[in-house]
């Protein structure tokens, strides 16, 4: 049945067809369209559909099957935070005072890093953001982008890396949400 | 009966055809601030395009310590847009990320279903998607987004339909609603995001307009987050000096993508993090 519809069209050419078949917003269709509803050359079909037609199909296929709905186990409780109660006004902020916003720094007076760590407000944003945790905890071992830096322009005094102890009382505070008191 | 009522049809709908005249530049860019526009390429121009977000001005992390932000980068851009039809434009384009994902190869494609018309479409319609893939390390934890435990997890989607109308030479408005999907996401928070957002372009002068977009996205929070999620807004002046436009702008958002933006904006405009940002856009003829 469809086969004497098309026919009956035959004497247009692919765009028109189109066009007249999909009404005014055929005649912005991509070329590549057309030849889906060619009355010319029905048979042929599949050969006309250029290349190109067949490459966004197979990108729109890779991405679609490229999606998943996966979600992260919520942060483990490390068994050590059992033990530490860590808060930021006890201490975390001598932590970040001796090794983050040390004149040159972090300090809020023109130091090399941004920002000014010296009170929990000036640390607030990083927390929010996870980038505290990231190059903190995740990145430790980096030696660029951990911090502290492992980077020798900073003064001898300043430690490359927070103790064993240092990084649990991070780590635990972190988990809790960084609470300030 | 059947087969000629079609073909009535069809003849009435080229009929109809003649009598119109596209509706063309209704924005001057493919993108607004940090959303797409309804704009796309003309075909074989190639679009260089660099785009930068400074630090917040204001707030907590501005002010003097970092002049106003303009010591720190949210996130840069680079990269380029092609016209394959005159209604179909590809992208691809390396951004440095500002949410919890980063280091970001983002892919866009962007297609034009149709165009406003004098005397026909009121409007015009466009769909854009994006992929952008995270090149970063992995990590040990596995908690972090970074853990990629599978390749798919470097990799968050984004799709949107915009509709835009220009009203005048100096007045055009856009809708957008769009769904930007992480394939994976913290616990607590939901895979797809979906949003709307409106954007418009008051032309003043013949070279000088200003630009505006928000978008409001539908965030799903875990219940204990203390983070607080804020809508994107951005306002712009875009001076089209022939071939360049040149984008000078204010917006909340540090993410220029809306991979990375829409579920990860966490400043404010009211605490004052903003940021001072431009946007260069070039054309060639290949």
């Amino acid at each position: 049945m469809s086969g004497v519809i098309f026919a009956n069209t035959a004497v247009k050419t692919d765009q028109q067809t189109f066009t007249c078949l999909f009404g005014l917003w055929g005649n912005s269709a991509p070329s590549y369209l057309w030849p889906l509803f060619s009355t010319n050359n029905y048979i042929q079909l599949s050969t006309m559909i250029s290349k190109t037609f067949y490459l966004y199909f197979a990108v729109l296929v890779a991405v679609a099957m490229a999606c998943t709905n996966d979600v992260l186990p919520p942060p483990e409780r490390p068994e050590f935070c059992n033990d530490i109660i860590a808060s930021y006004n006890t201490n975390v902020k001598p932590i970040i005072d001796e090794s983050c916003a040390y004149s040159g720094c972090h300090d809020g007076a023109g130091g090399t890093g941004p920002g000014n760590y010296k009170s929990y407000n000036g640390i607030l944003s990083i927390l929010d953001d996870g980038s505290f945790r990231n190059r903190v905890l995740e990145k430790e071992r980096d030696p660029l982008l951990g911090m502290p830096p492992d980077n020798s322009i900073y003064p001898e005094s300043q430690k490359d890396d927070l103790t064993e102890e240092e990084l649990q009382i991070i780590e635990c505070w972190l988990n809790e949400g960084y609470p300030k008191e | 009966m059947k087969k000629n009522l079609l073909l009535v049809l069809a003849l009435m709908a080229c009929q109809i055809l003649i009598a119109q005249e596209g509706v063309y530049q209704t924005f001057k860019d493919r993108w607004v601030i940090n959303s797409q526009s309804v704009e796309t390429l003309p075909q074989r121009k190639l679009d260089v395009r660099i785009a930068h977000r400074f630090g917040d001005a204001g707030g907590r992390a501005g002010g003097w310590p970092t002049f106003y932000g303009l010591e720190n980068a949210s996130d840069v851009s680079i990269g380029a847009e092609y016209g394959i039809l005159n209604n179909l434009t590809v992208g691809f384009n390396r951004s440095k990320g500002a949410g919890q994902l980063r280091q970001l190869l983002n892919a866009s494609m962007k297609y034009k279903v149709f165009q406003q018309m004098e005397g026909g479409k009121p409007i015009s319609l466009a769909v854009a998607g994006m992929v952008s893939l995270s090149t970063a390390q992995k990590s040990d934890d596995p908690s972090s987004l970074t853990y990629f435990e599978t390749f798919s997890h470097r990799m968050v989607q984004n799709v949107v339909a915009i509709a835009a109308r220009k009203f005048s030479d100096k007045f055009s408005l856009q809708f957008s609603s769009g769904l930007t999907h992480r394939n994976v996401v913290p616990a607590g928070e939901g895979n797809n995001t979906f949003y709307i957002g409106v954007a418009t372009r008051i032309q003043v002068t013949r070279t000088l307009g200003i630009i505006g977009d928000v978008a409001y996205p539908f965030v799903k929070r875990p219940d204990n987050s203390r983070v607080e999620h804020h809508t994107p807004l951005g306002i712009g002046f875009e001076f089209d000096t022939g071939g360049h436009v040149f984008q000078l702008n204010l917006t909340n958002s540090t993410g220029l993508m809306p991979t990375d933006y829409i579920p990860y904006t966490v400043s404010s405009w009211r605490e004052g993090e903003f940021r001072i940002g431009f946007t260069i856009s070039r054309l060639f003829n290949l």
